[in-house]
Protein backbone atom coordinates (compact mmCIF):
# COMPACT_ATOMS: atom_id res chain seq x y z
CA UNK A 1 0.00 0.00 0.00
CA UNK A 2 2.31 2.29 0.89
CA UNK A 3 4.39 1.74 -2.55
CA UNK A 4 1.42 2.27 -4.51
CA UNK A 5 0.54 5.76 -2.22
CA UNK A 6 4.19 6.29 -3.32
CA UNK A 7 4.45 5.85 -7.04
CA UNK A 8 0.54 7.94 -7.18
CA UNK A 9 2.66 10.59 -5.16
CA UNK A 10 5.40 10.93 -7.79
CA UNK A 11 3.23 10.96 -10.72
CA UNK A 12 1.10 13.54 -9.36
CA UNK A 13 3.97 15.88 -8.48
CA UNK A 14 4.58 18.75 -9.82
CA UNK A 15 8.47 17.94 -10.23
CA UNK A 16 7.09 15.01 -12.64
CA UNK A 17 5.03 17.57 -14.48
CA UNK A 18 7.64 19.87 -15.03
CA UNK A 19 10.35 16.97 -16.21
CA UNK A 20 7.63 15.42 -18.57
CA UNK A 21 7.01 19.39 -20.14
CA UNK A 22 10.80 19.29 -20.38
CA UNK A 23 10.96 16.34 -22.19
CA UNK A 24 7.99 17.03 -24.77
CA UNK A 25 9.59 20.71 -25.08
CA UNK A 26 13.37 19.29 -25.97
CA UNK A 27 12.08 16.23 -28.03
CA UNK A 28 9.43 17.93 -30.19
CA UNK A 29 12.34 20.64 -30.85
CA UNK A 30 14.66 17.88 -32.28
CA UNK A 31 11.30 15.87 -33.93
CA UNK A 32 10.58 18.67 -35.81
CA UNK A 33 14.24 19.31 -37.22
CA UNK A 34 14.86 15.87 -38.44
CA UNK A 35 11.33 13.82 -38.20
CA UNK A 36 9.00 16.32 -38.90
CA UNK A 37 6.28 13.51 -40.70
CA UNK A 38 6.49 10.67 -38.52
CA UNK A 39 8.46 11.81 -34.66
CA UNK A 40 4.66 12.84 -33.28
CA UNK A 41 3.32 9.65 -33.98
CA UNK A 42 5.97 7.73 -32.62
CA UNK A 43 5.24 5.38 -29.75
CA UNK A 44 7.48 7.08 -27.41
CA UNK A 45 6.19 11.13 -27.41
CA UNK A 46 2.52 9.24 -27.82
CA UNK A 47 4.00 7.64 -24.04
CA UNK A 48 5.56 11.26 -23.35
CA UNK A 49 1.73 12.16 -24.06
CA UNK A 50 -0.17 10.26 -21.89
CA UNK A 51 2.22 10.16 -19.12
CA UNK A 52 1.84 14.05 -19.13
CA UNK A 53 -2.41 13.19 -19.07
CA UNK A 54 -2.00 10.98 -15.74
CA UNK A 55 0.67 13.37 -14.30
CA UNK A 56 -2.22 16.75 -14.58
CA UNK A 57 -5.05 14.43 -14.17
CA UNK A 58 -4.40 13.58 -10.67
CA UNK A 59 -2.27 17.45 -10.20
CA UNK A 60 -5.54 18.95 -11.08
CA UNK A 61 -7.44 16.78 -9.14
CA UNK A 62 -6.01 17.38 -5.90
CA UNK A 63 -5.70 20.92 -6.27
CA UNK A 64 -9.53 21.02 -6.76
CA UNK A 65 -10.43 19.07 -4.23
CA UNK A 66 -8.62 21.29 -1.99
CA UNK A 67 -9.60 24.01 -3.17
CA UNK A 68 -13.51 22.32 -2.50
CA UNK A 69 -12.45 22.09 0.92
CA UNK A 70 -11.09 25.13 1.60
CA UNK A 71 -14.16 27.25 -0.01
CA UNK A 72 -16.19 24.71 2.37
CA UNK A 73 -13.87 25.42 5.76
CA UNK A 74 -12.93 28.27 4.44
CA UNK A 75 -14.04 30.85 7.29
CA UNK A 76 -12.62 27.87 9.57
CA UNK A 77 -9.02 27.92 8.25
CA UNK A 78 -9.10 31.50 8.15
CA UNK A 79 -8.32 31.36 4.33
CA UNK A 80 -8.01 34.52 1.73
CA UNK A 81 -11.25 34.59 0.00
CA UNK A 82 -12.17 37.29 -3.12
CA UNK A 83 -9.32 37.93 -5.55
CA UNK A 84 -6.74 35.33 -4.47
CA UNK A 85 -9.85 32.48 -4.74
CA UNK A 86 -11.02 33.70 -7.89
CA UNK A 87 -7.00 33.61 -9.22
CA UNK A 88 -6.86 30.01 -7.84
CA UNK A 89 -10.02 28.94 -9.86
CA UNK A 90 -8.21 30.17 -12.91
CA UNK A 91 -5.23 28.35 -12.45
CA UNK A 92 -7.28 25.15 -11.89
CA UNK A 93 -9.13 25.83 -14.99
CA UNK A 94 -5.79 26.13 -16.79
CA UNK A 95 -4.41 23.44 -15.78
CA UNK A 96 -7.88 21.65 -16.25
CA UNK A 97 -8.00 22.55 -19.91
CA UNK A 98 -4.80 21.04 -20.89
CA UNK A 99 -6.59 17.86 -19.21
CA UNK A 100 -9.28 18.11 -21.20
CA UNK A 101 -7.19 19.11 -24.79
CA UNK A 102 -4.97 15.68 -24.15
CA UNK A 103 -8.36 13.26 -23.46
CA UNK A 104 -9.84 15.22 -26.94
CA UNK A 105 -6.77 14.36 -28.77
CA UNK A 106 -6.94 10.55 -27.53
CA UNK A 107 -10.16 10.00 -28.41
CA UNK A 108 -9.66 11.42 -31.78
CA UNK A 109 -6.36 9.04 -32.10
CA UNK A 110 -8.67 6.47 -31.41
CA UNK A 111 -12.02 6.86 -32.77
CA UNK A 112 -11.33 9.94 -35.14
CA UNK A 113 -10.45 9.35 -38.96
CA UNK A 114 -9.62 11.87 -41.51
CA UNK A 115 -8.82 11.20 -44.93
CA UNK A 116 -8.32 13.17 -48.25
CA UNK A 117 -10.16 12.34 -51.37
CA UNK A 118 -10.30 13.29 -54.93
CA UNK A 119 -13.90 13.94 -56.32
CA UNK A 120 -14.07 15.02 -59.65
CA UNK A 121 -16.82 17.43 -61.01
CA UNK A 122 -20.52 15.53 -60.94
CA UNK A 123 -18.95 12.45 -59.22
CA UNK A 124 -20.67 11.50 -55.78
CA UNK A 125 -18.72 9.70 -53.02
CA UNK A 126 -20.43 7.36 -50.69
CA UNK A 127 -19.12 8.70 -47.29
CA UNK A 128 -19.42 5.33 -45.48
CA UNK A 129 -16.29 4.42 -47.84
CA UNK A 130 -14.21 7.24 -46.30
CA UNK A 131 -15.80 6.87 -42.63
CA UNK A 132 -17.75 3.48 -41.87
CA UNK A 133 -19.13 4.81 -39.08
CA UNK A 134 -20.58 7.96 -40.67
CA UNK A 135 -24.06 8.19 -40.86
CA UNK A 136 -25.19 6.99 -44.49
CA UNK A 137 -24.88 9.82 -47.00
CA UNK A 138 -24.08 10.78 -50.45
CA UNK A 139 -22.17 13.96 -51.29
CA UNK A 140 -21.95 15.05 -54.75
CA UNK A 141 -19.68 17.76 -56.28
CA UNK A 142 -21.53 19.66 -58.84
CA UNK A 143 -18.70 22.65 -59.17
CA UNK A 144 -15.35 23.63 -58.29
CA UNK A 145 -14.60 26.60 -59.28
CA UNK A 146 -11.53 29.15 -58.25
CA UNK A 147 -12.13 33.00 -57.76
CA UNK A 148 -9.61 35.19 -58.29
CA UNK A 149 -8.91 38.79 -57.24
CA UNK A 150 -8.01 41.08 -60.04
CA UNK A 151 -3.94 40.82 -60.24
CA UNK A 152 -5.26 37.48 -61.23
CA UNK A 153 -4.21 35.52 -57.79
CA UNK A 154 -6.52 32.85 -56.39
CA UNK A 155 -9.07 35.11 -53.77
CA UNK A 156 -11.15 31.66 -53.11
CA UNK A 157 -11.86 27.64 -54.06
CA UNK A 158 -14.69 26.68 -54.08
CA UNK A 159 -17.21 23.12 -54.38
CA UNK A 160 -20.48 23.33 -54.65
CA UNK A 161 -21.88 20.00 -53.29
CA UNK A 162 -25.30 18.68 -52.44
CA UNK A 163 -25.61 15.68 -49.61
CA UNK A 164 -27.85 13.05 -51.10
CA UNK A 165 -29.83 11.08 -48.37
CA UNK A 166 -32.28 8.19 -49.68
CA UNK A 167 -31.75 9.40 -52.86
CA UNK A 168 -32.99 13.01 -52.91
CA UNK A 169 -31.04 16.29 -52.15
CA UNK A 170 -31.82 17.39 -48.45
CA UNK A 171 -29.08 20.06 -48.69
CA UNK A 172 -26.92 22.31 -50.78
CA UNK A 173 -23.35 23.75 -50.16
CA UNK A 174 -20.48 25.79 -51.16
CA UNK A 175 -17.43 24.83 -49.58
CA UNK A 176 -14.76 26.72 -49.72
CA UNK A 177 -11.29 27.78 -47.76
CA UNK A 178 -12.44 28.59 -43.95
CA UNK A 179 -15.56 27.51 -44.35
CA UNK A 180 -16.06 23.89 -43.78
CA UNK A 181 -19.47 21.76 -44.33
CA UNK A 182 -20.92 20.16 -41.04
CA UNK A 183 -23.38 17.38 -41.41
CA UNK A 184 -23.94 14.63 -38.93
CA UNK A 185 -20.88 14.81 -37.28
CA UNK A 186 -18.61 15.20 -40.48
CA UNK A 187 -16.73 17.79 -41.50
CA UNK A 188 -15.42 18.47 -45.48
CA UNK A 189 -13.16 20.85 -45.81
CA UNK A 190 -11.80 22.32 -49.03
CA UNK A 191 -7.93 21.21 -49.10
CA UNK A 192 -6.51 21.18 -52.92
CA UNK A 193 -7.53 20.88 -56.42
CA UNK A 194 -6.33 19.26 -59.75
CA UNK A 195 -6.86 18.52 -63.20
CA UNK A 196 -7.68 15.54 -65.53
CA UNK A 197 -7.14 16.18 -69.07
CA UNK A 198 -9.51 15.05 -71.68
CA UNK A 199 -7.35 13.80 -74.55
CA UNK A 200 -8.42 12.78 -77.89
CA UNK A 201 -6.40 10.37 -80.30
CA UNK A 202 -7.04 10.12 -83.57
CA UNK A 203 -5.46 7.21 -86.41
CA UNK A 204 -5.96 6.89 -89.86
CA UNK A 205 -8.40 3.59 -90.56
CA UNK A 206 -8.94 3.76 -86.59
CA UNK A 207 -11.69 4.51 -84.68
CA UNK A 208 -11.06 7.72 -82.16
CA UNK A 209 -9.94 7.33 -78.69
CA UNK A 210 -11.01 9.17 -75.86
CA UNK A 211 -9.98 9.32 -72.29
CA UNK A 212 -9.67 11.47 -69.03
CA UNK A 213 -5.83 11.60 -67.85
CA UNK A 214 -4.25 12.51 -64.77
CA UNK A 215 -1.10 14.69 -65.73
CA UNK A 216 2.15 12.51 -66.41
CA UNK A 217 -0.42 9.55 -68.06
CA UNK A 218 1.68 8.14 -71.23
CA UNK A 219 -0.76 7.02 -74.01
CA UNK A 220 0.24 4.85 -77.00
CA UNK A 221 -0.70 5.67 -80.26
CA UNK A 222 -2.49 3.09 -82.08
CA UNK A 223 -0.70 1.54 -84.84
CA UNK A 224 2.22 3.22 -84.39
CA UNK A 225 5.47 2.98 -82.59
CA UNK A 226 4.91 6.69 -80.78
CA UNK A 227 3.58 7.44 -77.31
CA UNK A 228 2.66 10.83 -76.12
CA UNK A 229 3.58 11.66 -72.67
CA UNK A 230 0.34 14.23 -71.69
CA UNK A 231 2.64 16.08 -69.37
CA UNK A 232 1.15 19.05 -67.26
CA UNK A 233 -2.01 21.64 -67.64
CA UNK A 234 -0.85 25.26 -67.37
CA UNK A 235 -3.44 27.58 -67.01
CA UNK A 236 -1.89 30.88 -67.73
CA UNK A 237 0.84 29.81 -70.10
CA UNK A 238 3.56 32.15 -71.13
CA UNK A 239 6.64 30.92 -73.14
CA UNK A 240 9.04 32.68 -71.60
CA UNK A 241 8.35 30.83 -68.18
CA UNK A 242 7.90 27.88 -69.21
CA UNK A 243 5.81 25.20 -66.85
CA UNK A 244 5.54 27.81 -64.65
CA UNK A 245 2.02 29.04 -65.38
CA UNK A 246 1.70 32.70 -65.02
CA UNK A 247 -1.39 32.28 -62.85
CA UNK A 248 -4.03 30.13 -62.10
CA UNK A 249 -6.58 31.60 -63.70
CA UNK A 250 -7.24 30.28 -67.20
CA UNK A 251 -6.59 33.25 -69.79
CA UNK A 252 -4.19 30.86 -71.89
CA UNK A 253 -4.10 27.01 -70.80
CA UNK A 254 -2.35 25.18 -72.59
CA UNK A 255 -0.96 21.31 -72.04
CA UNK A 256 2.58 20.39 -72.27
CA UNK A 257 3.42 17.36 -73.52
CA UNK A 258 5.65 15.26 -75.37
CA UNK A 259 6.21 12.59 -78.12
CA UNK A 260 8.42 9.23 -77.72
CA UNK A 261 9.47 6.92 -80.33
CA UNK A 262 10.27 3.55 -79.10
CA UNK A 263 10.86 4.61 -75.85
CA UNK A 264 13.28 7.82 -76.40
CA UNK A 265 12.09 11.50 -76.79
CA UNK A 266 11.41 13.57 -79.86
CA UNK A 267 9.49 16.02 -79.19
CA UNK A 268 8.56 18.46 -76.80
CA UNK A 269 5.66 20.96 -77.00
CA UNK A 270 2.52 22.82 -75.60
CA UNK A 271 -1.00 23.02 -77.39
CA UNK A 272 -3.85 25.06 -77.00
CA UNK A 273 -7.86 23.35 -76.16
CA UNK A 274 -9.24 21.75 -79.24
CA UNK A 275 -5.77 22.54 -81.48
CA UNK A 276 -4.56 19.15 -83.25
CA UNK A 277 -1.22 17.81 -82.97
CA UNK A 278 0.28 15.20 -85.46
CA UNK A 279 2.31 12.88 -83.69
CA UNK A 280 3.27 10.65 -86.75
CA UNK A 281 1.83 10.33 -90.20
CA UNK A 282 -1.83 10.12 -90.15
CA UNK A 283 -1.93 10.15 -86.58
CA UNK A 284 -3.23 13.29 -84.26
CA UNK A 285 -3.65 14.07 -80.56
CA UNK A 286 -6.35 16.69 -79.48
CA UNK A 287 -6.64 18.12 -75.92
CA UNK A 288 -10.20 19.06 -75.61
CA UNK A 289 -10.07 20.48 -72.55
CA UNK A 290 -9.33 20.25 -68.41
CA UNK A 291 -12.06 18.83 -65.88
CA UNK A 292 -11.31 19.75 -62.36
CA UNK A 293 -11.33 17.54 -59.02
CA UNK A 294 -11.38 19.07 -55.66
CA UNK A 295 -9.93 17.65 -52.90
CA UNK A 296 -11.53 17.01 -49.42
CA UNK A 297 -10.97 16.29 -46.34
CA UNK A 298 -13.01 14.50 -44.56
CA UNK A 299 -12.95 14.79 -41.08
CA UNK A 300 -15.37 12.41 -38.16
CA UNK A 301 -13.15 13.60 -34.39
CA UNK A 302 -15.39 12.26 -31.39
CA UNK A 303 -13.33 13.84 -29.29
CA UNK A 304 -13.67 17.50 -30.58
CA UNK A 305 -16.34 18.47 -28.57
CA UNK A 306 -13.97 17.74 -25.20
CA UNK A 307 -10.82 19.32 -26.82
CA UNK A 308 -12.70 22.44 -27.50
CA UNK A 309 -14.21 22.66 -24.17
CA UNK A 310 -10.44 21.99 -22.70
CA UNK A 311 -9.12 25.42 -25.20
CA UNK A 312 -12.34 27.10 -23.26
CA UNK A 313 -11.01 26.62 -19.93
CA UNK A 314 -7.61 27.02 -20.84
CA UNK A 315 -8.35 30.64 -22.35
CA UNK A 316 -10.49 31.60 -19.60
CA UNK A 317 -8.21 30.25 -16.74
CA UNK A 318 -5.16 32.05 -18.37
CA UNK A 319 -7.47 35.18 -18.33
CA UNK A 320 -8.75 34.76 -14.94
CA UNK A 321 -5.30 33.92 -12.97
CA UNK A 322 -3.24 36.93 -15.21
CA UNK A 323 -6.59 39.22 -14.10
CA UNK A 324 -6.79 38.73 -10.52
CA UNK A 325 -3.01 38.54 -10.28
CA UNK A 326 -1.69 40.99 -7.56
CA UNK A 327 -0.29 44.09 -8.63
CA UNK A 328 3.46 44.00 -8.94
CA UNK A 329 3.89 47.45 -7.00
CA UNK A 330 1.54 46.06 -4.09
CA UNK A 331 3.62 42.72 -4.15
CA UNK A 332 5.96 42.35 -1.64
CA UNK A 333 9.26 40.11 -1.32
CA UNK B 1 2.92 58.80 -46.62
CA UNK B 2 2.66 55.51 -48.21
CA UNK B 3 5.38 56.14 -50.28
CA UNK B 4 7.72 57.00 -47.25
CA UNK B 5 6.65 53.46 -45.33
CA UNK B 6 10.69 52.47 -46.17
CA UNK B 7 12.02 55.85 -44.97
CA UNK B 8 9.84 55.31 -41.86
CA UNK B 9 10.99 52.38 -40.84
CA UNK B 10 14.30 53.30 -41.34
CA UNK B 11 13.86 56.40 -39.41
CA UNK B 12 12.35 54.36 -36.14
CA UNK B 13 14.87 52.00 -36.10
CA UNK B 14 17.51 55.06 -36.02
CA UNK B 15 15.25 56.82 -33.76
CA UNK B 16 15.62 53.36 -31.40
CA UNK B 17 19.18 52.87 -31.56
CA UNK B 18 20.06 56.50 -30.64
CA UNK B 19 17.56 56.01 -27.60
CA UNK B 20 19.30 52.94 -26.80
CA UNK B 21 22.42 54.07 -27.03
CA UNK B 22 21.41 57.34 -24.65
CA UNK B 23 20.11 54.78 -22.58
CA UNK B 24 23.53 53.30 -22.11
CA UNK B 25 25.29 55.71 -21.55
CA UNK B 26 27.17 55.73 -17.95
CA UNK B 27 25.59 59.38 -16.78
CA UNK B 28 22.68 59.22 -14.09
CA UNK B 29 21.53 62.99 -15.18
CA UNK B 30 17.69 63.69 -15.19
CA UNK B 31 18.82 65.46 -18.70
CA UNK B 32 19.93 61.84 -20.08
CA UNK B 33 16.89 59.88 -19.01
CA UNK B 34 14.32 62.27 -20.43
CA UNK B 35 16.37 62.36 -23.71
CA UNK B 36 16.55 58.72 -23.79
CA UNK B 37 12.75 58.63 -23.37
CA UNK B 38 11.59 60.73 -25.64
CA UNK B 39 14.01 59.28 -28.67
CA UNK B 40 12.13 56.09 -27.46
CA UNK B 41 8.39 57.81 -27.82
CA UNK B 42 10.01 59.36 -30.95
CA UNK B 43 10.74 56.26 -32.78
CA UNK B 44 7.68 54.68 -31.02
CA UNK B 45 5.37 57.52 -32.84
CA UNK B 46 7.32 57.21 -36.08
CA UNK B 47 7.14 53.36 -35.66
CA UNK B 48 2.96 54.37 -35.49
CA UNK B 49 3.14 56.04 -38.84
CA UNK B 50 4.96 53.19 -40.41
CA UNK B 51 1.58 50.48 -39.82
CA UNK B 52 -0.52 53.54 -40.66
CA UNK B 53 1.37 53.77 -43.55
CA UNK B 54 1.34 49.64 -44.16
CA UNK B 55 -2.72 49.80 -43.22
CA UNK B 56 -3.36 52.84 -46.08
CA UNK B 57 -1.30 50.83 -48.18
CA UNK B 58 -3.25 47.10 -48.31
CA UNK B 59 -6.74 48.84 -47.02
CA UNK B 60 -6.78 46.68 -44.08
CA UNK B 61 -5.77 45.75 -40.59
CA UNK B 62 -1.63 44.97 -41.82
CA UNK B 63 -1.91 42.02 -39.13
CA UNK B 64 -0.74 39.39 -41.85
CA UNK B 65 2.60 38.92 -43.41
CA UNK B 66 6.16 38.97 -41.76
CA UNK B 67 6.68 42.54 -42.09
CA UNK B 68 3.34 43.51 -40.78
CA UNK B 69 3.65 41.36 -37.50
CA UNK B 70 7.46 42.75 -37.25
CA UNK B 71 6.17 46.32 -37.07
CA UNK B 72 3.75 45.64 -34.57
CA UNK B 73 5.78 43.24 -32.52
CA UNK B 74 8.16 46.21 -32.23
CA UNK B 75 5.69 48.52 -31.77
CA UNK B 76 4.26 46.71 -28.49
CA UNK B 77 7.67 46.12 -27.03
CA UNK B 78 8.44 49.68 -26.86
CA UNK B 79 4.89 50.82 -25.61
CA UNK B 80 5.18 48.29 -23.21
CA UNK B 81 8.45 49.41 -21.96
CA UNK B 82 7.67 53.09 -21.66
CA UNK B 83 4.65 51.88 -19.59
CA UNK B 84 6.74 49.79 -17.42
CA UNK B 85 9.35 52.83 -16.95
CA UNK B 86 6.70 55.46 -16.23
CA UNK B 87 4.57 53.07 -13.92
CA UNK B 88 7.56 50.98 -12.31
CA UNK B 89 10.32 54.16 -12.24
CA UNK B 90 12.91 51.77 -13.08
CA UNK B 91 15.01 52.74 -16.22
CA UNK B 92 17.75 50.45 -16.38
CA UNK B 93 16.19 48.27 -19.27
CA UNK B 94 16.27 51.28 -21.67
CA UNK B 95 19.00 49.90 -23.33
CA UNK B 96 18.71 46.55 -24.28
CA UNK B 97 14.70 46.98 -24.97
CA UNK B 98 15.62 49.75 -27.45
CA UNK B 99 18.42 47.81 -28.94
CA UNK B 100 16.24 44.74 -29.10
CA UNK B 101 12.91 47.12 -30.55
CA UNK B 102 15.85 48.39 -33.27
CA UNK B 103 17.21 44.94 -34.43
CA UNK B 104 13.70 43.86 -34.36
CA UNK B 105 12.81 46.47 -36.90
CA UNK B 106 16.05 46.03 -38.88
CA UNK B 107 14.96 42.53 -39.49
CA UNK B 108 12.08 43.80 -42.13
CA UNK B 109 14.62 45.36 -44.40
CA UNK B 110 17.00 42.38 -44.04
CA UNK B 111 14.96 39.43 -43.97
CA UNK B 112 11.53 40.47 -45.02
CA UNK B 113 12.07 43.94 -47.47
CA UNK B 114 9.80 43.11 -50.32
CA UNK B 115 7.01 42.41 -47.85
CA UNK B 116 6.59 46.00 -46.94
CA UNK B 117 5.84 47.21 -50.08
CA UNK B 118 3.78 43.87 -51.14
CA UNK B 119 0.04 44.54 -51.51
CA UNK B 120 -1.17 41.33 -53.01
CA UNK B 121 -4.77 40.58 -51.44
CA UNK B 122 -4.91 37.99 -48.97
CA UNK B 123 -4.60 34.53 -49.55
CA UNK B 124 -7.80 32.15 -48.81
CA UNK B 125 -6.22 30.40 -45.91
CA UNK B 126 -5.94 34.10 -44.55
CA UNK B 127 -9.81 35.24 -45.13
CA UNK B 128 -10.81 34.46 -41.12
CA UNK B 129 -12.09 36.67 -38.86
CA UNK B 130 -9.75 34.87 -36.46
CA UNK B 131 -6.92 36.43 -38.31
CA UNK B 132 -7.04 39.31 -36.18
CA UNK B 133 -7.41 37.80 -32.62
CA UNK B 134 -4.90 34.96 -32.98
CA UNK B 135 -1.78 38.01 -34.52
CA UNK B 136 -2.60 40.20 -31.82
CA UNK B 137 -2.42 38.37 -28.86
CA UNK B 138 0.33 36.87 -30.71
CA UNK B 139 1.72 40.65 -31.13
CA UNK B 140 1.35 41.02 -26.99
CA UNK B 141 2.81 37.69 -26.05
CA UNK B 142 6.10 37.98 -27.95
CA UNK B 143 6.33 41.94 -26.74
CA UNK B 144 5.86 41.10 -23.03
CA UNK B 145 8.60 38.56 -23.53
CA UNK B 146 10.70 40.90 -25.29
CA UNK B 147 10.04 43.40 -22.61
CA UNK B 148 10.42 40.98 -19.53
CA UNK B 149 14.30 39.36 -21.55
CA UNK B 150 15.06 43.26 -21.86
CA UNK B 151 14.82 43.71 -17.77
CA UNK B 152 15.99 40.30 -17.13
CA UNK B 153 19.59 41.13 -18.79
CA UNK B 154 19.93 44.39 -17.05
CA UNK B 155 19.18 42.03 -13.74
CA UNK B 156 21.10 39.42 -14.59
CA UNK B 157 24.15 42.33 -15.33
CA UNK B 158 23.91 44.22 -12.24
CA UNK B 159 23.15 41.15 -10.06
CA UNK B 160 19.66 42.44 -8.99
CA UNK B 161 16.50 41.47 -8.08
CA UNK B 162 14.59 44.59 -7.61
CA UNK B 163 12.78 44.12 -11.00
CA UNK B 164 11.48 40.43 -10.20
CA UNK B 165 8.25 41.40 -9.23
CA UNK B 166 7.78 43.39 -12.61
CA UNK B 167 9.30 40.83 -14.72
CA UNK B 168 7.01 38.46 -13.58
CA UNK B 169 3.98 40.51 -13.78
CA UNK B 170 5.22 41.15 -17.17
CA UNK B 171 5.44 37.74 -17.93
CA UNK B 172 2.60 36.55 -17.04
CA UNK B 173 0.87 38.94 -19.06
CA UNK B 174 2.96 37.24 -22.25
CA UNK B 175 2.01 33.69 -20.92
CA UNK B 176 -1.99 34.49 -20.88
CA UNK B 177 -1.54 36.17 -24.47
CA UNK B 178 0.53 33.17 -25.56
CA UNK B 179 -2.07 31.18 -24.36
CA UNK B 180 -4.64 32.64 -26.11
CA UNK B 181 -2.55 32.97 -29.60
CA UNK B 182 -2.05 29.26 -29.27
CA UNK B 183 -5.97 28.32 -28.65
CA UNK B 184 -6.89 30.75 -31.07
CA UNK B 185 -5.20 29.43 -33.95
CA UNK B 186 -5.93 26.00 -32.74
CA UNK B 187 -9.79 27.01 -33.57
CA UNK B 188 -8.68 28.84 -36.37
CA UNK B 189 -6.42 25.94 -37.71
CA UNK B 190 -9.27 23.62 -37.39
CA UNK B 191 -11.92 25.70 -39.44
CA UNK B 192 -8.84 25.81 -41.95
CA UNK B 193 -7.23 22.89 -42.34
CA UNK B 194 -9.36 20.84 -40.63
CA UNK B 195 -7.21 19.84 -37.86
CA UNK B 196 -6.24 21.82 -34.60
CA UNK B 197 -2.74 20.53 -33.75
CA UNK B 198 -0.93 19.20 -36.60
CA UNK B 199 2.60 19.36 -35.09
CA UNK B 200 3.70 21.91 -37.96
CA UNK B 201 7.35 23.73 -36.80
CA UNK B 202 5.29 26.98 -35.86
CA UNK B 203 2.86 25.26 -33.51
CA UNK B 204 5.60 23.01 -31.95
CA UNK B 205 7.99 25.68 -31.51
CA UNK B 206 4.85 28.04 -29.78
CA UNK B 207 4.27 25.36 -27.91
CA UNK B 208 8.04 25.12 -26.63
CA UNK B 209 8.10 28.49 -26.44
CA UNK B 210 4.61 28.66 -23.88
CA UNK B 211 6.48 25.07 -22.25
CA UNK B 212 9.30 27.42 -21.00
CA UNK B 213 7.75 30.00 -19.36
CA UNK B 214 5.35 27.37 -17.78
CA UNK B 215 8.33 25.98 -16.20
CA UNK B 216 9.86 29.57 -14.62
CA UNK B 217 6.14 30.46 -13.28
CA UNK B 218 6.53 26.78 -11.56
CA UNK B 219 10.00 27.22 -10.39
CA UNK B 220 9.24 30.87 -9.64
CA UNK B 221 6.17 30.24 -7.05
CA UNK B 222 7.79 27.13 -5.69
CA UNK B 223 11.07 29.89 -5.25
CA UNK B 224 13.26 27.33 -6.24
CA UNK B 225 14.62 29.79 -9.01
CA UNK B 226 14.16 32.86 -8.07
CA UNK B 227 16.92 35.56 -9.52
CA UNK B 228 19.90 34.85 -12.21
CA UNK B 229 18.27 31.24 -12.49
CA UNK B 230 14.93 32.71 -13.67
CA UNK B 231 16.56 35.77 -15.04
CA UNK B 232 18.46 33.39 -17.60
CA UNK B 233 15.17 31.16 -18.22
CA UNK B 234 13.54 34.45 -19.22
CA UNK B 235 16.09 35.09 -21.59
CA UNK B 236 16.15 31.79 -23.28
CA UNK B 237 12.29 32.24 -23.77
CA UNK B 238 13.04 35.23 -25.98
CA UNK B 239 15.35 33.69 -27.82
CA UNK B 240 13.05 30.77 -28.50
CA UNK B 241 10.50 33.55 -29.37
CA UNK B 242 12.89 34.90 -31.93
CA UNK B 243 13.20 31.13 -33.11
CA UNK B 244 9.69 30.76 -32.95
CA UNK B 245 8.93 33.56 -35.15
CA UNK B 246 11.97 34.30 -37.66
CA UNK B 247 13.67 30.50 -37.59
CA UNK B 248 10.92 28.48 -38.04
CA UNK B 249 9.97 30.86 -41.10
CA UNK B 250 13.41 30.85 -42.45
CA UNK B 251 14.97 27.53 -41.56
CA UNK B 252 12.35 25.07 -41.44
CA UNK B 253 8.95 24.48 -43.79
CA UNK B 254 5.42 24.25 -42.66
CA UNK B 255 1.70 25.84 -42.96
CA UNK B 256 2.74 28.95 -41.51
CA UNK B 257 4.51 29.70 -44.74
CA UNK B 258 3.11 33.35 -45.38
CA UNK B 259 5.93 35.58 -45.68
Amino acid sequence: MEIVKKIVAFISSMRAGLFLLAAIGITSAIGSYFLPNTFYRSPTFQLLLVLLLINMAFCTSQQLLKTVYRATNGRKAGRPSGVSALRRYGLILLHAGIVFVLIGGAINSFNGHSEKVPIIEGEELEITRVIPEAKPFVLRVNEFKIEFNEDASPSQYISNVSIIEDGKVVRDYSISVNNPLVHEGIKVYQSSFGYLIDVETIVENGSPERKLLQEESIINVQGTDKAVLVYRYIPDFDPARGMQTKSYRPDNPVIIYSIYEKGSLVNVGYAAFGETVEVAENAFVTFHGVKPYTGLIIKRDPGLGVAAVGGIMLMLGACLALMFKTKASEQKD
Amino acid sequence: MTAYIYELVYLAIFLYIIAAIVYFLPSKSELKQRIALWLSIGGLLINSLAIIARALLVGRLPLANGAEFMLWFTWFTILAYLFYEIKSKNKGAGGPVNFIGALLLASIPLLMSRQLGDVAPLMPALKSPWLTSHVLTAVIAYGSFAVAAGIAAVQLIKNSTSAEVWTNRIVAVGFAMMTLTIVLGAIWAEQAWGRYWSWDPKETWALITWIIYAIYFHLYYRRDWKGRRANVLLIAGFVLVLFTFLGVSYLLSGLHSYA
